[in-house]
């Protein structure tokens, strides 16, 4: 089933938004393609019938008091953004004039 | 002074004897971080003014008669994924080389609360993202018993620094290992609770299905007063338990050797275990067995399915919980790129350590159109055999007994370039994140090389009690949790 070939791995790198060099696309490919391989014994089992667990423990999620409490403020939530401006998180443009 | 091998009972009763101070117990423990460190370079940040502040100020407390926390005086050690407010947290990576949290992580809250001492910030691979520490976008840590090998990971830092005597106790977070497997490469002891026993609020996520915090102590005696003082629920983590946590170090010897049933897997001592380690891990049994527990033989074929399951299910988990570090509200990131796509792209290409990229990849596959049925899915339901084989084994026993690594520490550089075979150092620990059941890394000997070998209790889920109390007694009847290495 693995089919990781250099196409594919430049596909995943833009989807996973990591621009990867030339020296990392040759060293990743074997690397990631003998994780994919080893993981094909999955393929053995039969599963039919049988549910997916999601969690690790099945339990009923906690929640909290519907009580209001502070949070960060706005100049500690912007404390350690890289570029900010008028108390926003400043971003390269998105969309084209 | 001599602080090796001081237990957190012995501190806080010699602070409120006025045996020494807190101030003298943190220089003392300071003064010798200093000399032993640079040799094996377990800790990214050391907060000694945080550590003197914090000591003068659990002096004063003494000094005006008020009540003092359980865990008053103890040195803690804190692995770099746990958020700590003021202090730089890094995960270990490049990522968050220069990240100074606004807030801190609730365990990291509630260890301070009972008087406890931050030390200093302890080296890992980033993001938790290996088995031997050197993934680490910072440097290699060194194990102290041999500084040519690795001391285990991800949590390498925290069990380095423990062993080498240069904290009370320590943090840790297991996914797949990263505490029971650098305990065992350390000789110290460690938990990984069940999941969902400690808050994960405030810690970096790996795979949030898998990720459980934890600690090292010298002892199971110390780890279940750490234990007790990091359990239960937190209204920041929706997965936490609402069960109660039980008084772990009133219960030591609550269970009873006499009787017991231990459970032993014969797919645990086959290959690829290293001959000394099989040894000494059925030489454990035998300690056990000699109190009148009864070693039963089980079988969990299942387990030999767990490694494939992880490396599906937690690079998927990575891949989602990885977007959030886009270099845009905090983290490292790259200036003047041309569109924010760019910013994207160059910023995590630049930061980002080659693991982190590798497990990214591998998720993103995983979970992209097409894939999703063939791989995420089948993995979740091969989860469900497992857990379900666990289960049934705890219908025949009441712990079992493994490995929890099949080597001792290896060089430095052996298995970096080859990502699969240091997958395969947590066949034996991953099993137990993919089921969520607790268990204890204990220490059991040594090779003829003087390396430690370590095995795990692995117990029903929210067993821990079961645990330090069977973990606690074994102590009581062997010394290798008290031999230290040479530095």
């Amino acid at each position: 089933m693995s089919s990781l070939d250099l196409t594919t791995l430049r596909h995943t790198a833009l989807l996973a938004r990591i621009k990867l060099n030339s020296t990392e696309e040759e060293k990743f490919l074997p690397q990631l393609a003998s994780v994919l391989d080893y993981v094909e014994i999955l393929n053995q089992v039969d599963t039919s019938g049988v549910p997916p667990s999601f969690q690790a423990v099945s339990q009923k999620l906690t929640g909290r008091l519907d009580t209001v409490v502070s949070g960060l403020s706005q100049k500690q939530a912007l404390a350690s953004a890289p570029d900010s401006q008028d108390g926003y998180f400043k971003v390269k443009a998105s969309i084209k004039k | 002074m001599d602080i090796q091998n001081l237990s957190i009972d012995t501190i806080r009763k010699s602070l409120i004897a006025k045996k020494f101070s807190a101030l003298d117990l943190t220089k003392t423990y300071l003064a010798r971080l200093k000399k032993i460190d640079p040799k094996i370079k377990a800790f990214i940040t050391i907060t000694d003014n945080l550590a003197l502040k914090t000591a003068t100020s659990l002096d004063q407390k003494i000094a005006a008669g008020k009540k003092i926390g359980k865990l008053a005086g103890s040195l803690m050690a804190i692995k770099d994924n746990f958020m700590t407010e003021g202090t730089r947290s890094t995960a270990g990576s490049q990522v968050l080389k220069d990240y100074i949290p606004p807030y801190s992580s609730t365990l990291y809250n509630k260890l301070l609360a009972e008087d406890s001492i931050p030390i200093g910030k302890t080296n890992t691979d980033a993001f938790t993202f290996g088995a031997s520490t050197e993934n680490s976008g910072f440097f290699i840590t060194k194990n102290p018993w041999n500084l040519n090998l690795v001391p285990g990971g991800s949590s390498g830092g925290s069990a380095a620094a423990l062993s080498a005597n240069l904290c009370t106790f320590a943090l840790g977070t297991d996914t797949g290992g990263s505490i029971r497997q650098p305990a065992s490469l350390c000789s110290v002891t460690g938990i990984k609770p069940t999941y969902g026993r400690n808050s994960r609020f405030g810690i970096t996520s790996m795979a949030s299905s898998f990720d459980t915090p934890g600690a090292f102590a010298k002892t199971a005696a110390d780890l279940a007063l750490v234990s007790q003082v990091m359990a239960g629920v937190d209204c920041r983590d929706a997965t936490s338990s609402l069960l109660p946590v039980p008084d772990y170090p009133k219960l030591l010897l609550q269970t009873k050797l006499k009787g017991l049933k231990i459970g032993l897997a014969h797919q645990y001592f086959a290959d690829p275990i290293n001959p000394a380690v099989k040894k000494a891990v059925q030489q454990s049994a035998t300690v056990f067995e000699k109190q009148g527990a009864k070693l039963v033989d089980i079988s969990l074929p299942n387990s030999r399915l767990a490694l494939a399951v992880y490396y599906i299910l937690v690079p998927c988990e990575i891949s989602a919980n990885m977007a959030r570090f886009d270099g845009i509200r905090f983290g490292s990131s790259v200036k003047d790129t041309k569109d924010l796509l760019s910013h994207y792209l160059e910023t995590r290409g630049k930061y980002m350590e080659d693991e982190l990229k590798r497990r990214i990849l591998i998720g993103t596959y995983a979970l992209s159109a097409g894939y999703f049925d063939a791989y995420y899915m089948k993995a979740a339901k091969v989860r469900t055999l497992i857990k379900n084989e666990f289960i049934n084994a705890y219908k025949k026993v009441d712990l079992i007994l493994a490995p929890t690594s099949p080597t001792p520490a290896w060089p430095i550089g052996q298995k970096v370039d080859d990502p699969l075979q240091m997958y395969l150092a947590d066949i034996y620990t991953c099993p137990v994140n993919v089921a969520g059941l607790p268990a204890l890394a204990l220490p059991c000997g040594f090779t003829a090389d003087n390396l430690p070998v370590g095995f795990q209790l692995i117990g029903n889920y929210w067993t821990e009690d079961s645990l330090f109390s069977a973990g606690y007694q074994y102590q009581q009847l062997t010394d290798y949790h008290l031999s230290n290495p040479k530095l």
